[in-house]
């Protein structure tokens, strides 16, 4: 079967040295960061980006996939050991993990998410594996047209979903593309350059994302102290038990059927597969009242959840050549400059690319189980080292790393700013998010647009004549609509209320 | 959060007003035959309207957010400390080819140890110095990045 060989092919150019040491490298990073409070995937893909220049096309994504999936497993650590989510999408886990250190349980805690996560993502890799290309045969049926009402959408999605303000959302995408507009366009016209001769190719998104994600953070936390009580209990069997495995199971298909599903939403989709999960769990359950008290349901769903959603991420990017999410973005960024096309034809031009990475997302799977357990003494030796010590030392990687990707010292100076903007931006409620993917999509939005117009003759509503567009349009309006009419009926509600205290 | 609101909005809506103001510049072209102008355009009004928007809302009803989340700045040195940051990155980017990546770096990590980890001066120098001989090693020796010449000529 095609599917076979298809794999057997991936496994050979996953099981070559490089690529199994590679794999290894970005398993350990990833869990390391996800360990690390303060800094995430999105920062460290940014970051380990240039030195991946000098790898081969396949074993750079190989490496910072590693890092992305392997981050969701250092998360569930920090989550359960010190109450503090490592990870946006292992916050959740916080809430029961916690208490069953508190318990003395920590090791079956930690367990159980390492195996769930292993499961799972094992899960999504088979899903991956199954949909992409199917997909991308549909996606090749793509013009213009669809390609921008789909980004539209997607976009529509990331802000519907962010926190805070639809508007601020989408402000902060209307910024993201505003900033994708700056430098050369494809016409070779400098725009918004100012005669800033380093501005030519762009503002350029290894540093605005460090800038973003790495420098924002670290200023954000320099307005707190943060001090971590690691539950001091010694972590004794780290194997859960058959009552454990009873009460995890279905929590861990259901996790992993959750998490395949909702990966492919545009969005922070591994943090709300994760929250989903657990309400999940919880309604579903027959004791709910033990949910918040160290239930072993409420780690296992979750963190299965995440793990399923990063391999199910995967297949927008490697069938439409749409990210979904900041992380996604960068992993598009890196395909980009390894000199790859994504989008519908790149399973089949670049069928080792893609199933190479299969073959070690299974491989990868593996080995975070590996180093998860074992080295957890490790994980925890890692968390007492004091921020006072970790922060400069991230700073320091970011401004080296920033400066090494291009050898530009201007690079330096857009990362600052945009670590300026991100503080900003965190504080006044505006998610950076939105401003990310819009800021990779634009240049692909613009060319959609601009061909879409060529092609219709200069009729803008060739994307309501057609069917696909039509449809994805009118559901991104809807959105957007459902938002507004929500918000005007609790406007209507405080109003009654207000007119009913003034009566009484 | 209102009044920073009100405020985020009228700056946005001028930021707008000042991309729409130098797309025009550009060849916009026409939908039949689209020019370079013509995106920035388009996302300029965009970024009004909703700008706009986000400045009309916040003289509407009391602020949701309000009770949520904390104050815009939740302790008095932390304006201090982010100015501080910024500070350290530029001057690291601006000593780096004048002095070299070993000094410069020694001395970020002084400053940063210093003034925001708030470690005694001792501490603060046996950590740049360690730092310093990691990256240097890390960067210069493993990786070779080239860094750009300096004054001494290296």
């Amino acid at each position: 079967m095609e599917l076979f060989q298809n794999l057997a092919m991936g496994f050979n150019v996953a099981l070559t040295p490089i690529n199994i040491i590679f794999c290894l490298v970005g398993c350990f990073i990833g869990t390391l960061i996800g360990v690390l409070p303060g800094i995430g995937p999105a920062g460290t893909l940014a970051l380990l980006l240039p030195v991946t220049m000098g790898l081969p096309p396949t074993t750079a994504i190989i490496m910072l996939a590693g890092i992305y999936y392997g981050s969701m497993y250092g998360g569930s650590t920090t989550s359960i050991l010190v109450n503090l989510p490592g990870e946006a999408a292992s916050a959740i886990t916080c809430l029961d993990g916690y208490q069953m250190a508190l318990q003395g349980r920590a090791g079956p805690a930690l367990g159980i998410a390492a195996f769930g996560s292993f499961i799972a993502g094992t899960v999504g890799v088979i899903f991956l594996m199954l949909i992409a290309p199917p997909a991308a045969k549909f996606a090749l049926r793509f013009g213009p047209p669809e390609i921008l009402a789909t980004m539209l959408f997607g976009l529509t999605i990331v802000g519907y979903l962010s926190s805070g303000s639809l508007v601020k959302a989408f402000i902060s995408a209307t910024l993201g593309l505003f900033f994708g507009t700056i430098g050369t366009d494809i016409f070779g016209f400098h725009r918004f350059t100012f005669d800033i001769h380093d501005l030519y190719d762009g503002v350029g998104l290894v540093p605005l994302l460090i800038g973003l994600f790495g420098i924002a953070e670290v200023l954000l936390n320099l307005e707190q102290v943060i001090t971590l009580r690691i539950s001091e209990k010694k972590i004794k069997g780290i194997l859960p038990n058959r009552e454990d495995w009873k009460l995890s199971a279905k929590p861990i298909v259901r996790g992993s059927l959750l998490g395949i599903l909702l990966g492919l939403v545009p969005g922070p989709s591994n943090t709300i597969c994760s929250f989903v999960s657990y309400a999940v769990e919880k309604r579903i359950s027959k004791y709910p009242e033990r949910f918040g008290k160290g239930a072993i349901e409420g780690v296992a769903g979750p963190e299965s959840a995440n793990n399923a959603a990063c391999a199910s991420n995967c297949v927008p990017v490697f069938t439409l050549g749409i990210p979904t999410s900041p992380v996604m973005a960068l992993l598009m960024g890196a395909i980009i400059m390894h000199g790859i096309m994504p989008g519908p034809f790149l399973i089949k031009k670049n069928p080792d690319l893609f199933w190479g990475l299969v073959a070690s997302m299974y491989i990868g799977n593996v080995m975070l189980l590996v180093i998860n357990l074992p080295f957890i003494w490790l994980w925890v030796k890692v968390l007492k080292v004091p921020y006072g010590i970790l922060f400069p030392l991230i700073l320091m990687f970011c401004l080296l790393g920033t400066y090494a990707n291009n050898s530009s010292l201007f690079d330096m100076n857009v990362m600052v700013f945009f670590g300026v903007v991100g503080y900003l931006m965190k504080k006044m409620r505006f998610e950076p998010a939105p401003l990310v993917m819009a800021y990779v999509l634009g240049p692909f939005l613009e060319e959609a647009f601009s061909q879409s117009l060529i092609m219709s003759y200069g009729d803008i509503f060739i994307f309501l004549k057609r069917p696909i567009p039509a449809i994805t349009l009118s559901l991104a309006f809807l959105f957007i609509v459902s938002n507004t009419f929500a918000g005007l009926k609790k406007r209507r509600k405080l109003l009654i209320e207000k007119l009913q205290t003034e009566e009484s | 959060m209102k009044s920073l609101d009100r405020i985020s909005g009228i700056i946005l809506f001028l930021l707008g007003l000042g991309i729409c103001l130098k797309s025009v510049t550009y060849p916009v072209g026409s939908f039949k035959a689209p020019g370079g102008g013509l995106f920035p355009l388009l996302i300029s009004i965009i970024l009004m309207g909703l700008s706009g928007l986000m400045t009309i809302q916040t003289f509407g009803e009391k602020d949701k957010w309000e009770a949520l989340k904390g104050s815009f700045i939740p302790r008095k040195d932390s304006y201090r400390k982010i100015f501080i940051g910024v500070i350290a990155m530029l001057s690291f980017r601006y000593l780096l080819p004048v002095i070299g990546f070993a000094l410069s770096s020694f001395i970020f990590i002084f400053f940063v140890a210093t003034f925001l980890s708030k470690y005694r001066w001792n501490v603060s120098l046996l950590f740049s110095v360690l730092t310093t001989l990691v990256f240097y090693s890390l960067f210069q020796l493993w990786l070779k990045v080239p860094m750009p010449q300096t004054i001494f000529g290296f």
